[in-house]
């Protein structure tokens, strides 16, 4: 089997409803993160069906604030906080659990 | 009803790795389990922007002990896929064979650790006896027992010939019938059972959701192996996903135990297939592109994501470890536990908190 990545941009707006329907779907979250971009962040969503890897790029001004997704998957809260803490991608909504602290880091080192 | 929040960790005799718990208990009932990591991280994402991407497949391997030859393999494949270069179908073959001596270490490691966790002494050294022969293994055909820094961008540095090949095969059969000896007493045994039976229960839906990979998503029923897609030789070698409806602790050994044959199986087949041929083509210039690449580590799926720009240095570089993934499921089987299974259900998870601290 041939590995297959599928590859597709998506703005802020229609984050939450696109994972709405992925999950919908079946998709499971593999994972999110961030790469430094000059003034901005590019964030990457992948989802997983079966085998099928999604990879979903969305380019954010650096004071941009996005939604979290960890209303639709749980698991999201550790990557958002991930980002959030290493690179200071402000995400709205981001911990069921305000509490949790990731990293013992000050400031944020991947910024 | 009172509640008291007991600290677990960082230091804790049931892992040697930190990791902090805040465990809010009604009397011996966990209620809810609040983590804390970042105590070893080592910022080794960012420090692939600082290093030439050749001298970095070194510190990849150091992301993790145990699963040091996998990360290599995987960045080595990472880079491969951004260079377009295939590589020679004997190193694809030695690469799968290195991967499952690997998994068998790792999964025999856990085993020990399992026992030691329920306090069957006698169980846990006979894991680890086991396990020291694929450490022989390694080390007989690496150089190395846990790093082995055998892949190269383009192949592997090390060959493996016939003799020492048809040697390894030689003691499966030995080194299986002592295990279904210890699977007996894993999942039969009934004091084992009662500390593993229906305890730490992760539900199908619980597991697509909390992100679970790996032998604790298969534990839930989920038929899903990242092997499948092909990498290395994969494609060429026939296995199962070993999968249990139990959901719980024993499920996950289970699983895990049933791994272990299906390594042998495909070391086997593998030995039995391997061609002969060059192990490694010379890869120069420097990398521009980006590449993802999965592949089903002991502990579950790990991600890679690689992005270069055409200098010696890599943009990004991305791990999603397989225990960080976990580690959410982790959270939400902990609640409705009793205190005294906390240890054994945080090592169900089999984590590595090194990769996590990546």
């Amino acid at each position: 089997m041939k590995e297959m990545i599928e590859k597709t941009s998506i703005g802020p707006a229609v984050l939450k409803q696109y994972m709405k329907e992925a999950a919908a779907e079946g998709c499971r979250l593999v994972q999110i993160h961030a790469n430094r971009m000059d003034g901005r962040y590019e964030l990457i969503y992948s989802l997983a069906l079966e085998y099928r890897l999604i990879q979903l790029y969305m380019v954010i001004l650096e004071d941009t604030e996005i939604e979290s997704i960890s209303s639709i998957y749980p698991a999201a809260q550790l990557y958002e906080q991930e980002m959030v803490e290493l690179f200071g991608v402000k995400i709205r909504n981001v911990a069921e659990d305000p509490h949790v602290k990731l990293y013992h880091v000050k400031g944020h080192p991947m910024k | 009803m009172k509640r008291t929040i007991v600290p677990f960790g960082p230091q804790h005799p049931v892992l040697p790795e930190p990791i902090h718990l805040d465990l809010v208990l009604e009397d011996e009932k966990v209620v809810e389990a609040i983590p804390s990591f970042g105590f070893v991280h080592r910022g080794m994402e960012d420090l692939a922007s600082k290093r030439d991407f050749n001298d970095y497949l070194y510190v990849v391997e150091r992301i993790c002990g145990i699963c040091s030859y996998m990360h290599g393999m995987a960045y080595c494949e990472g880079a491969e896929r951004i260079f377009g270069v295939e590589i020679p179908d004997r190193a694809k073959y030695l690469r799968t064979i290195w991967c499952e001596l690997s998994r068998l270490h790792s999964h025999l490691l856990w085993l020990g650790l399992l026992a030691d966790a329920f306090g069957f002494e006698a169980l846990f050294m006979q894991s680890w006896r086991v396990r020291e022969k694929i450490l022989d293994m390694v080390e007989d055909s690496t150089g190395g027992r846990l790093i082995s820094s055998v892949n190269r961008i383009g192949g592997v540095a090390r060959d493996m010939d016939s003799a020492m090949l048809a040697g390894f095969v030689a003691q499966f059969d030995k080194m299986e019938s002592e295990l279904r000896a210890l699977t007996k007493v894993f999942l039969t045994d009934s004091t084992v059972r009662a500390r593993l039976f229906e305890v730490g229960v992760l539900t199908k839906q619980d597991a697509l959701l909390y992100g679970a990979v790996g032998p604790m998503m298969r534990a839930s029923g989920i038929e899903l192996d990242t092997r499948k897609l092909g990498y290395a030789a994969y494609g060429k070698l026939d296995f199962d996903i070993i999968t249990s409806n139990g959901c719980d602790a024993l499920a996950r050994c289970e699983v895990r135990i049933g791994e272990i044959f299906q390594s042998f199986r495909l070391i086997r087949q593998a030995v039995d297939k391997i061609p002969a041929g060059e192990i490694y083509i010379p890869v120069s210039g420097n990398p521009k592109g980006e590449a993802t690449v999965r592949v089903e580590q002991p502990r579950g799926e790990a991600l890679y994501y690689m992005k270069a720009n055409g200098t010696r240095n890599l943009e990004r570089f991305r791990v999603r470890t397989p225990t960080f993934s976990n580690v959410y499921s982790l959270l939400k089987i902990l609640p409705g536990a009793q205190f005294a299974d906390v240890p054994l259900l945080i090592l169900t998870i089999d984590p590595c908190i090194s990769c996590t601290e990546r």
